[in-house]
């Protein structure tokens, strides 16, 4: 048997190794409701809108950094949609906040923009949402954005730049013809005011372009433009890389697989992918939650995450209704459950991020389990 | 502090704050200021706290909500009209307050004595200069009565104390989480009373740890449990020493660990362990034999074993002994050979005591306290002027000062302390954050601050660090911290005096010359310096140093070494082994065929013992008393889900809505400790049903003995918790005046109650 001095070790040197550095990165912000005014609208393709919202003096500042999105919601549309911030913040007006929103087919919200004049009406404006955004390294940046996708990336470059960080950066940005690029001369000044002794480069690839049009740039799709041009060329390497992916979820899926199989390093990867109602909701686990109230801090629409009683299920297991919590009327949360209503979630994940204790997923269970027996 | 963990958005500042309140994980908290407005706009867990983690409770998310809330007392107030219930105060003076108060002390103490002055405070905050420095020190230099503050923890910690001396585990429950192979929670419902833990205990069991949760409740930490035991209250010290004879007769003791380290071990197996074969604990306990059994083989498997108790235990007539007995687990099996094994209820003694090891915080030579009662019987000290010791006070108490507690909402015999704090010839004081039940029945209510507003240190009990924070923004109103009362008191009392510090010290000056001693007193300290808490905010205490190597040193016990069998617990008449005696009004208690269900007042998952009940979001998620009750219990009274039940005995009663909980011990029921009284139809807690009794040592309260029956309440009393509770106040009336068709219109109780009906159709029947 060992004797007791050498077992008795000093958990003090132990525990001072672990202690973990900080930060500087984490958000600083938890999620701020405000109501706002849409103060201006641009066209800035035949379908895509530059909005700006306008909070007001008094309210609560949106804290966001650059990647981040918010949900909007607008009058008459039951549920809030979900934009990146187009702009880096400090490039904007601290209650000011512009997006970039494409009319969709069938899109509630990008229809209602593109039905008439909106400026001048109220929206509620949540966020900052999620944790995409730019990483404190000084490897080389490679952004590829598709569609709308542009907006968060526009502001994460934007940010980048006013920074004046040490590091390449190459912007690919996937669109259909011509007629779908916007913000080119932005761009352009851009690269101008990029830090002198770093190269900023921004590529346009168009996939539709008609063969005989007056384009030269590249064609095709962008992530294969990425791969076939420069990837494979050694434009870039993988060793000295960062990517940011924004868009459509096959275009980032795509890109992702492609890096992943020349070598990139999972977490050398960040992306924005565009999730909506047709993805699965994420799941409380009742047995795992120890009801912290740290996903309700980050809770972007008000009735996606509830405190809920009295379930009823159909024959099947789905639940068909609830009850909420409510004060003097039901026993407290503790007996009942948290639960997130898969008709009003708004896919944004922001509640997977924020539980500490791994309660909350979209592979769990969903029949409730609670403490209590219902009568 | 001021941080630069992280980024501060512009124009705003970043602070490290410790949350001040009654918990064992004592949070570093990260805090944003909006400097333009001095207003704090955001609390969030410290992500390189080691033990926050980030993340903080459900309660300390909405800390702001604490801060900046509209209960909250800001400016000093004297009555005016009679006191009790529905009391009325108007605004004066901090000047006027502050000579009210030490006029009348001068007058009492001129008159009666200076022991007819009597303190009374507790952990309202964790915060060692606010909860222990300048008010100990004016207390003694006034001489007045003391107070055994041992409303919470005595009998567990003079059960620890009796056996290991000032020594405890090196590692929380969050450290040994990572190593150990087997965890038991004793008694440790930690998702609602330390939930810090859990993200450790659940790594740990994905990594393959076993997690043994005992406890007669269900609780949402039992539901994680790998295996859930259910003793009947009360029984727990028969359990454990029911497996150290499984562990013994089949020859899987450390006999060389309790020769070595401990003393008295052969009177323990020789003499007391064959008192406890499985079929007698299994007929005490109401745990099955082969449970017992297979419990015990499974605690032997491993000397990786960490068992976490915790204070629930402590509150049962039978407490010191059932404590002592499960804190002597780890010795049968010599799991204290490892870092990561042992037995512990938290760390409290070495944390707080080594930080009092100098007499430099309470100055005990600036005089003598002649008489002390025990805070537990406060009833009876005010109410019948009886002392700790059982003997007539003469004087009686004429002053009585109230501060970091609430005492008419946290003592046991509610009515019986109630009934004190009427007496007309007593002058009540109180220093309070919030209108509490115990400012109705102050003289004056002086304003308290909250920890934003405060610098301090908090030496955590339930894990090993020392965290520190400077005020984030100014005191709110005229409220002024607890040193800072102290002071001005000490000068009204004209007890400054020149060469002396004791009144004049500051409070960073009292953390930098006395706490932070660098390990001249206090061992955990040793290396540790002033300028670390400036840099990083919080500090691990010196766990690793070779003064504490008890192991190779002796254990800080008379006999130097684990005290299995304790001498002075046989000077006070008291088995010096460990034993199971059946609990007064308990399980065993002839009074059952009466009061046949046990009440366990546990601590609820919302507040902290009577803090946070003003927050508007947890008073929304417990805005009723609950009673737990089991199915068959419940259908034996005709109570469904939902009904609203009487909880009574010989001594009160009291008023909560049923809840059923399949698995719940047959007669056992569980209520919320410390409901804010006013907020419950009745007016009191189920505090009003428990005893001044105290525990078979260390001078415990017994919140948990406790026999009484329940049924449904009259519908008349139904009717009039609609309007009392928070509900009521806040919804049907709320929403009788905000009806368009009302307006302007004051109700009564009727019409409101008619509303209410018309509104939620069937609500009374």
């Amino acid at each position: 048997m060992a004797t007791a001095q050498k077992n008795f070790h000093d958990p003090f040197d132990h525990y001072i190794r672990k202690l973990p550095e900080p930060n500087r990165d984490i958000q600083t912000t938890r999620v701020t409701v405000n109501s706002g005014v849409i103060t201006n609208v641009e066209n800035l393709t035949y379908d895509t809108y530059k909005v700006v919202i306008t909070c007001s003096d008094d309210a609560p500042q949106i804290m966001f950094k650059a990647g981040q999105y918010a949900t909007i919601k607008v009058p008459g549309c039951r549920k809030p949609r979900s934009y990146s911030f187009a702009k880096a913040p400090e490039n904007e007006n601290p209650n000011e906040h512009t997006f970039f929103i494409r009319l969709v087919h069938g899109g509630k919200l990008s229809s209602w923009i593109a039905g008439e004049n909106r400026e001048g009406e109220h929206v509620i404006i949540s966020g900052p949402l999620g944790k995409f955004g730019m990483d404190p390294s000084s490897k080389t940046m490679v952004c590829i954005a598709g569609g709308s996708g542009m907006s968060g990336i526009n502001a994460i470059v934007e940010h980048a730049c006013n920074l004046q960080v040490e590091r390449d950066c190459y912007f690919f940005y996937g669109a259909r013809t011509q007629a779908d690029l916007y913000l080119q001369e932005e761009m352009q000044d851009l690269q101008r005011r990029w830090n002198k002794n770093y190269t900023f480069k921004f590529i346009p690839v168009l996939s539709e372009e008609a063969e005989d049009s007056d384009w030269d740039g590249p064609r095709g799709f962008v992530t294969e433009h990425f791969k076939e041009e420069y990837l494979n060329k050694g434009e870039v390497s993988v060793n000295d890389m960062k990517a940011y992916f924004c868009g459509p979820p096959p275009m980032i899926d795509l890109g992702v697989k492609n890096l992943q199989e020349a070598g990139l390093d999972e977490s050398d990867i960040y992306f924005d992918k565009f999730e909506d109602s047709r993805s699965p909701a994420p799941v409380v686990d009742n047995t795992k939650c120890v009801l912290c109230d740290e996903c309700l801090m980050v809770k972007p629409v008000p009735n996606c995450l509830v405190e809920a009683t009295n379930f009823q299920t159909n024959g099947g297991g789905k639940i068909t209704s609830f009850q909420l919590v409510q004060p003097a009327y039901t026993s407290g949360l503790y007996y009942n459950s948290l639960f997130i209503d898969e008709n009003e979630c708004i896919r944004c994940f922001a509640c997977v991020e924020a539980c500490p204790h791994d309660a909350i997923s979209v592979d769990y269970d969903k029949t409730p389990k609670t403490l209590r027996k219902y009568s | 502090m001021q941080t630069d963990k992280m980024k501060a958005p512009e124009g705003h500042s970043i602070h490290h704050v410790t949350c001040p309140h009654d918990c064992p994980d004592s949070c570093s908290m990260l805090v944003t200021r909006d400097d333009s407005t001095g207003k704090a706009v955001r609390v969030q867990g410290d992500p390189t706290h080691p033990i926050t983690r980030g993340y903080l409770c459900n309660k300390v998310n909405h800390y702001l909500d604490l801060v900046y809330n509209e209960n909250r007392v800001l400016y000093p107030h004297k009555r005016v009209g009679p006191k009790g219930p529905g009391a009325k105060f108007e605004r004066i003076t901090w000047d006027e307050a502050l000579d009210t108060i030490t006029d009348n002390f001068k007058s009492i103490i001129k008159e009666y004595g200076s022991e007819a002055v009597q303190p009374y405070s507790y952990s309202g905050t964790m915060g060692m200069v606010g909860y222990w420095t300048m008010d100990y020190r004016f207390w003694n230099k006034m001489q007045a009565a003391g107070l055994i503050q041992s409303i919470c923890i005595y009998a567990a910690m003079w059960a620890g104390l009796h056996t290991y001396g000032l020594a405890h585990p090196n590692m929380s429950v969050h450290e040994a989480a990572e190593e150990a192979d087997l965890m038991i929670l004793w008694g440790a419902n930690l998702v609602s009373t330390g939930v810090h833990a859990i993200p450790f205990i659940r790594e740990a069991k994905e990594r393959g740890m076993k997690l043994i949760v005992i406890d007669p409740r269900v609780t949402r930490t039992t539901m994680m449990a790998d295996w859930h035991i259910q003793p009947r209250p009360g029984t727990d010290a028969a359990l454990a020493l029911g497996m150290m004879k499984v562990i013994v007769d089949k020859g899987l003791h450390d006999l060389d660990f309790l020769k070595e380290q401990t003393n008295g071990w052969e009177a323990l197996l020789e003499t007391k362990l064959p008192d406890y074969p499985l079929d007698k604990v299994e007929k005490i306990t109401g745990v099955p034999a082969a449970e017992i059994e297979k419990l015990a083989l499974e605690y032997a498997s491993t000397k990786k074993s960490f068992i976490r108790a915790n204070y629930g235990l402590n509150r049962h007539q039978n407490a010191g002994q059932m404590c002592r007995a499960i804190l002597i687990l780890p010795c049968i099996t010599g799991a204290w050979r490892e870092p990561c094994g042992g037995a512990c209820f938290g760390n409290l003694e070495e944390m707080w005591f080594r930080c009092m090891s100098s007499d430099k915080l309470h100055r005990p030579d600036l005089g003598t306290r002649k008489r002390a009662i025990n805070m537990v019987q406060i009833g009876r000290a005010l109410a019948d002027d009886i002392d700790a010791d059982g003997n007539k006070m003469d004087p009686p108490i004429k002053s009585i000062f109230i501060y970091n507690s609430d005492p008419a909402n946290c003592a046991p015999n509610t009515n019986n302390v109630r009934k004190g704090l009427m007496r007309d010839d007593l002058f009540v004081a109180v220093h309070e954050t919030f209108w509490t039940d115990t400012c109705q029945y102050a003289d004056i209510v002086i304003p308290a601050d909250t920890q934003l507003e405060r610098m301090d240190m908090v030496a955590t009990y339930g894990n090993w660090y020392f965290t520190m924070n400077k005020p984030v923004i100014e005191p709110l109103g005229e409220s002024v911290r607890n040193s800072e009362l102290f002071r001005m008191l000490a000068k009204k009392m004209g007890y400054v005096e020149e060469g002396d510090n004791a009144f004049t010290q500051t409070d960073e000056e009292i953390i930098r010359d006395v706490l932070c001693d660098e390990g001249e007193n206090n061992l955990l300290m040793e290396g540790i310096k002033y300028e670390d808490f400036e840099n990083i905010g919080f500090v691990r205490a010196n766990t690793g140093t070779e003064r504490r190597n008890f192991l190779k040193n002796g254990w800080p016990t008379p006999s130097e070494k684990i005290d299995i069998w304790c001498e002075a617990l046989k000077e006070e008449g008291v088995d010096p082994l460990p034993s199971y005696v059946p609990e007064i009004e308990g399980q065993e208690d002839p009074k059952r065929k009466e009061y046949p269900l046990q009440i366990l007042s546990s601590a609820t998952h919302y507040f902290i013992g009577d803090s946070f009940q003003s927050v508007p979001r947890l008073q929304a998620m417990m805005s009723r008393p609950t009673i737990e009750l089991n199915p068959e219990d419940a259908k034996a009274r005709g109570l469904e889900d939902g009904d609203l039940c009487r909880l009574y005995n010989d001594r009160g009663e009291t008023y909560a809505y049923a809840v059923m909980i399949d698995g719940l011990l047959p007669g056992v029921c569980s209520t919320q400790k410390q409901f804010k009284g006013s907020n419950t139809p009745s007016g009191v807690n189920v505090n009003a049903l428990n005893s001044e009794m105290l525990t078979d040592f260390g001078t415990s309260p017994t919140f948990y003995s406790v026999l009484c029956e329940v049924e449904k309440a009259s519908d008349e009393m139904r009717k009039k918790a609609l309007l009392k509770e928070w509900g009521g106040k806040q919804g049907y009336i709320k929403m009788w005046r905000e009806d368009p068709l009302n307006q302007g219109i004051e109700a009564t109780d009727d019409e409101i109650l008619a509303y209410a009906e018309k509104q939620n159709p069937g609500i009374f029947s």
